[in-house]
């Protein structure tokens, strides 16, 4: 069993899947030897994710004592 | 994505004292979608005047290539805490004796001594404009106040506001005293707050004075270019004190001659 290994880059977004087929050569024939085409799963390219945080509006003044519920999206 | 909230308590600022009493809930949170969004809560309580601010941001590990991504930093509005308003009040009378039906005011001075600010004040803690009248209160009415006209102000820090009644006694001898307080709601937290309770001295109703005079010729029968002596005896008969200020005298037909009596 040989492993052959391609590195590819999503460029857009989208799906895609890959196909290919392996061909090789008989040794003592010299004869021609295709496989079959094999499809990958596909493959969705999405965007890098990022994460955007904010504050709720807290009140302007609070007493000692009084507690204050901090929210952050 | 797994989004992880950094530590609050880390990341605050200012000057005044502030613990934190629960969270985050929920303590990380899965954004599997795009726009996906989820929201971390945090209890804190202030515990000395000052101000503070929080500052913060998220975290997340990428799902399939399991890098680490941070939000940009986030600073929220800056919170001034402030110690609990508290009212004070105190009583004041315009005079510690009247006539029967005079007029005596009656000034009550409201003044927020604590840190923040009370609004919707009111002088009686059952919103009537009446103060308590204590002693002879069956026979006092209020005749004007109080004065400014509209209770419901609000006293900053600091500040004071002085409201005047003007009541009237009407029952001699009378010893009337008079009650109040004021009660407002706490700007920040939404309490009542209630003063103390003070009253005023007291003050006398006394009967209005009356005056009686007799007069004595001295003598009672003289000669032409005689000089004589004219005698009054005036008397005030009601409680309240009376100060003469002068007398006057009418001689029908003949000469006069006549000083004011001293003041008594």
């Amino acid at each position: 069993m040989s492993y052959f290994t391609f590195t590819y880059s999503g460029t857009l977004l989208g799906t895609l899947e890959f196909s290919t087929y392996v061909q090789g050569t008989d040794q003592n024939t010299n004869s021609q030897i295709q496989s079959n085409w094999q499809k990958s799963n596909q493959v969705r390219v999405r965007f890098e994710p990022v994460l955007n945080a904010s504050f709720n509006s807290l009140p302007a003044t609070m007493n000692t004592g009084q507690r204050i519920t901090v929210v952050m999206s | 994505m797994q989004s992880v909230p950094s530590n609050l308590l880390t990341n605050i600022s200012g000057t005044a004292g502030v613990v934190q009493i629960s969270g985050p809930a929920p303590a990380s949170a899965a954004l599997v979608t795009p726009t996906a969004m989820a929201s971390f809560t945090w209890v804190y309580q202030a515990t000395t005047v000052g101000w503070f601010k929080f500052s913060a941001w998220a975290t997340g590990q990428d799902s399939l290539n399991y890098n680490w991504i941070n939000s940009a930093g986030v600073v929220s509005n800056v919170v001034t805490v402030q110690a609990p308003g508290q009212l004070t009040a105190s009583m004041a009378v315009q005079r510690l004796t009247v006539s029967e039906n005079q007029d005596v005011e009656i000034h009550l001075t409201v003044t927020n001594t604590g840190g923040a600010a009370i609004q919707n004040i009111w002088t009686t803690d059952t919103g009537t404009l009446e103060l308590g009248v204590n002693g002879s209160a069956a026979s006092t009415i209020r005749v004007a106040g109080p004065f400014p006209a509209a209770p419901g102000f609000t006293l900053a820090s600091g500040a004071s506001n002085t409201l005047t009644w003007t009541y009237r006694g009407t029952a001699i001898p009378g010893v009337i005293s008079f009650s109040g307080m004021a009660v407002g709601t706490d700007q920040n937290t939404g309490q009542a707050v209630f003063s103390n309770a003070p009253t005023s001295v007291s003050v006398s109703v006394q009967a209005n004075p009356a005056l009686m005079m007799e007069i004595y010729p001295q003598p009672a029968s003289l000669t032409q270019g005689n000089v004589f002596t004219l005698l009054l005896t005036v008397t005030n008969t009601g409680t309240a004190g009376l100060t003469a200020d002068a007398v006057g005298v009418t001689v029908a037909a003949w000469s006069r001659s006549a000083r004011p009596l001293p003041s008594t």
